[in-house]
């Protein structure tokens, strides 16, 4: 009966797959579904479409074979075919140039990303091989685990351009290597210094058709919790190096939490500052700093502004702390259409956590005496003049994040730590195509009182002509559902994943939101 | 699709791909408000247990008891559908109608002396088809009557479907399919693939492919077979047999979407200003449009071609020297059926505004008023659904009536798509009031119903 229940399924997969109705998208025949099977594939911010991968079968004892299926940014299918994997690799991310999509698989046992390309008519064109280093495989497999794989992007596509793909690899220690990819395959690569005796990462900023920007970041030992950063400018057309600057001035050493050029010639980091030669992942920062700087590395402006003048002119502040407790993790940093820059930030603070203790009370396992408590989001709008003008509030229920560790760290590691986890309630930021709004969605879990059940709620803080407004969906709730899942969508949109494990199939509906 | 395994329901004249709502048709030009027909909500119990022992044909008694029970299930379910159909408002219930589409049915039953057991239904549905469900059931889609222009080629519609029927395709394919699924020689093809240590799941469905393959040349052998008996006894009966080729040039062209709607002239005025952004198209995605496994397009297709049917008949007429001297194309009045053509239109409408289609309302009912400007249902029609669309935009329920723009459908359609995926809730507002003022001189004071959603208009914008 097994062999009639499998062909019966496969009959729906082969013939319904695909099937339409006025609203939504429904797919059939689907055996075996995880969240993580379906990935938005991005045009640099944008979400273009989707790509859907399912096992099929077992091809020999090295592959196996998976349905490979393509959706547009409005969740209509665009084609399918089937790809050949090997066992030892798992899919990380794919990105649309507007020509060709790439799919990045990391290969744990060859130690690669093995990178296809297909043209639009499905065609693969180049497959190519870039050597990855373990620790990076390591913090994929780990994101993957906690389905937090875009927390840590690094791949990106510039639209009729290309792509660019950031790795580590393990040279003398671990270095880092930008590829610059179009659809002829690798047009340059940029190393890190092979022989360098320090750990080197990477990560990208932003780009134009002249230069990419890149942040680095740099320590003496794998494990250190001590390190500097500076941001590297690179020839777009070359992948030559252009300039690398320091983000430590003469008094203070600033933690980026973004970087973006007004020109070539004018690039401007913002982030948290620090007092010279302090530890950015343990010390307290004093304020924010900002640093114009030249295409020659020279700083001409610097500003800084401690947390009393900035977001203390809204909320009362003890040092980098709010006064009703709490920090601010900043995920983003946005340059508004009306030329303001906005930090988005959630707030968190260290609480005791009561299970957890229960648990070690009891012999047992348990993720700790200390936890997150994960609160409401905060935005910090600064004026061209790089003054603050507004923090606004956004209300959220709280929600709780407990992890092994936690007690013995500091709460900006354990920020860090969550981040990694997908443990905060953002989910992620989209743009208008005009850029004149942006969009930042979260979830909103609201545990009922007096009831077991919870409410989970999307929500959007739009950001229009320097006006905030909020919008919040509640899910739609189905006794038959397996999960649901909420997953990027194109702006002011999200998109609602159902999987119905009985029905063996999964649901995808674009939900738009009001602002 | 209810049943896993059974590809069919019922054995439709002409089967689409059924992508988009199709709307249909109405009434007469002079008429100043269409005014919707009755519809059946008439509803009887069926009894599970009781059908399902009452169920006895000779065939399966050749049957095992698994492939038995799900025969009879598929029966049962199929009785069941109908039920919930007639209850749901899916049929018309105007007699005048009912009656006009009865007599030709009538007329090929008694011409040929067939049993006097046909019950035929008028779907409200805008797909453009006909269907037999293999129990005596005919159903007569409103989206095809709207594209017929005489009564013959109604009647050879009914020959084709009556013929089905005699030839008892549905049952025949629904006792074959899961004959087939429970065959000694089926499991053991089954058990020999799961022995197979790679690749097993791409032979199951090469497997299935082929038996799909076979199964869809046996739907297109059927529907030849059809045509050639409903031809036969097409020519028994006073109507003219030519129609069934002029019918297959009508479906031929059905899935053709020749709207034109410039949506400025109904969204746009001086304090809501029409925006192009709104309708221009943005460049998507595309991946090739295949499926994995390599289906071949025209072995999965249910029909024959059109242009194919069309010869063979032309060739069947040919060889029995063929003459419509002496033959009719209408026997009953032209008039009545030209009223039930324009009345199709109009009721298309109203089945998808009563089936919450409100996106689709405003293509058909847009479209139907470059014909008929001065007909209200129709703008009551848009501006009940425009304002139906800005409360479930309130809710975030615009993607339960409105489908996102595809490649699919055609420019004018995703035009209207993808003004309802970009605008805003306030440029709704915006869009909702343009409309209803832009008809107000004209409306307001002599109809009710438009009165009633200007002002509702004016309190739903407000807010």
């Amino acid at each position: 009966m097994k062999a009639m229940k499998i062909i019966t399924t496969l009959f729906l997969m082969f013939i319904l797959t695909g099937n339409i109705s006025a609203q939504n998208k429904t797919v059939s025949g689907v055996l075996k579904f995880r969240s993580s099977n379906l990935k938005p594939i991005y045009q640099g911010t944008e979400v273009k479409g989707y790509i859907a991968l399912y096992f099929l079968d077992k091809e020999d004892k090295q592959n196996n074979t998976f349905v490979m299926q393509i959706f547009d940014e409005n969740v209509n299918e665009v084609g399918q075919q089937k790809i050949s994997i090997p066992r030892s690799q798992f899919f990380v991310a794919s990105e649309y140039d507007g020509n060709n999509i790439l799919l990045k698989f990391a290969d744990t046992k060859a130690k690669l990303y093995d990178i296809r390309l297909f043209d639009e008519k499905g065609t693969l064109k180049k497959e190519i091989k870039i050597p990855v280093g373990k620790s990076q495989l390591y913090q994929l497999s780990a994101a993957m685990q906690a389905n937090t794989e875009d927390m840590m992007p690094d791949l990106f596509s510039i639209e009729n351009f290309g792509f660019i793909n950031y790795s580590i690899e393990d040279f003398k220690k671990t270095g880092f290597n930008i590829n610059c990819i179009n659809g002829d395959g690798i047009k340059w690569t940029y190393s890190s210094d092979k022989a360098s005796d320090k750990y080197y990462a990477a990560y990208y900023y932003q780009s134009n058709e002249d230069v990419l920007l890149s942040i680095v970041y740099r320590r003496d030992k794998l494990f250190t919790q001590d390190m500097d950063a500076f941001i590297l400018g690179l020839d777009m057309k070359t992948g030559k190096k252009l300039f690398e600057i320091p983000t430590v001035t003469a008094k203070y050493e600033i933690s980026p939490v973004g970087a973006y050029m007004e020109s070539n010639d004018k690039m401007v980091v913002f982030g948290q500052y620090f007092p010279k030669g302090a530890n950015i992942i343990k010390d307290k920062s004093l304020g924010f700093g900002v640093l114009e700087i030249n295409s020659q590395g020279k700083i001409n402006k610097e500003q800084y502004m401690t947390w009393e003048e900035s977001v203390g002119k809204f909320e009362k502040m003890e040092g980098s702390k709010l006064k009703d407790g709490g920090y601010i993790y900043f995920h983003k940093t946005v340059k508004a259409a009306n030329g303001n820059l906005i930090l988005v930030g959630e707030q968190f603070r260290k609480a005791a956590n009561g299970a957890g203790i229960a648990a070690m009370a009891m012999g047992g396992r348990s993720t700790g005496a200390t936890k997150l408590i994960i609160t409401d989001f905060m935005f910090l709008e600064f004026d061209k003049d790089y003054k603050v003008i507004n923090a606004k509030r956004i209300e959220k229920h709280e929600s709780d994040f407990a992890y092994p560790g936690i007690d013995y760290m500091g709460s900006m590691m354990a920020s860090w730590l969550a981040k990694s986890m997908g443990a905060f309630d953002y989910e992620y930021t989209s743009f208008a195509a005009d850029n004149s709004k942006f969009n930042v969605v979260y979830l909103d879990v609201d545990k009922l009182e007096d009831s077991k059940k919870k409410e989970i709620y999307c929500g959007s803080v739009a950001y229009q002509d320097g006006k905030f407004s909020v919008d919040k969906v509640p899910f739609a709730r189905d006794e038959k559902l397996t999960f649901v899942k909420v997953r990027p969508a194109k702006n002011g949109y999200f998109l609602v994943l159902k999987y119905f494990k009985k029905l063996k199939q999964f649901k995808l509906d674009l939900v738009k939101f009001n602002n | 699709m209810k049943s896993n395994f059974i590809p069919f329901i019922r054995v439709h004249f002409f089967s689409i791909f059924f992508l988009l709502i199709h709307s249909g048709v109405c009434f007469s030009q002079d008429a100043k408000e269409y005014v919707p027909l009755e519809y059946t909500s008439d509803s009887i119990g069926l009894d599970e247990k009781k059908y399902k022992q009452s169920v006895s044909r000779p065939e399966l008694d050749a049957l095992s008891k698994k492939a038995k029970d799900e025969v009879v299930d598929f029966f049962y379910w199929r009785e069941k559908e109908l039920l919930y159909e007639i209850h749901k408002k899916h049929f018309i219930k105007d007699k005048k109608f009912n009656d006009y589409l009865q007599f030709i049915l009538n007329e090929i039953v008694k011409a040929n002396s067939l049993p006097d057991k046909f019950k035929l239904r008028i779907s409200r549905y805008p797909e453009p088809n006909a269907s037999c469900d293999g129990n005596w059931n005919i159903t007569f889609y409103i989206g095809l009557l709207k594209k017929m222009e005489n009564e013959a080629q109604i009647a050879f519609i009914l020959s084709h479907e009556i013929a089905h029927q005699l030839l008892s395709h549905v049952d025949n394919r629904i006792i074959e399919t899961i004959k087939l699924k429970y065959s000694k020689d089926t499991k053991q093809d089954l058990k020999e693939i799961a022995k197979n240590e790679f690749g097993a799941a791409q032979k199951y469905i090469e497997y299935l492919k082929k038996m799909t393959y076979d199964s869809k040349r046996h739907n297109r052998d059927q529907e030849a077979s059809a045509d050639s008996l409903g031809m036969l006894l097409m020519l028994n009966t006073k109507y003219n047999a030519e129609a069934g080729i002029r019918d297959m040039a009508i479906l031929d062209s059905v899935d053709t979407d020749t709207f034109t709607i410039s949506y400025v002239t109904y969204f746009n005025s001086k304090e809501y200003p029409f925006k192009n952004s709104w309708i221009l198209p943005n460049k998507t995605l595309g991946f090739g449009g295949k499926d994995a496994f390599g289906s071949n397009e025209d072995s999965l297709k249910t029909h024959p071609d059109c242009k194919l049917r069309a010869e063979v008949i032309k060739k069947m007429l040919a060889d029995k020297k063929y003459s419509p001297n002496g033959k009719s194309n209408f026997i009953q009045s032209r008039e009545l059926l030209e009223g039930f053509v324009t009345a199709s239109k109009f009721e298309e409408i109203q089945y998808l505004y009563d089936f919450e289609h409100y996106a689709t309302v405003l293509y058909y009912g847009l479209n139907l008023l470059e014909e008929y400007p001065d007909d209200v249902m129709i703008h009551n029609s848009v501006a009940a659904s425009l304002q139906k669309l800005l409360n479930s935009m309130k809710d975030h329920k615009l993607h339960e009536h409105a489908s996102k723009p595809s490649p699919d459908y055609s420019e004018y359609l995703n035009q209207l798509l993808r003004l309802l995926d970009r605008i805003s809730i306030d440029e709704l507002k915006g869009v909702s009031s343009n409309f209803v003022n832009l008809f107000k001189e004209k409306f307001y004071y002599s109809n009710k119903n438009f009165k009633k959603l200007y002002d509702q208009n004016s309190l739903i914008t407000k807010y």
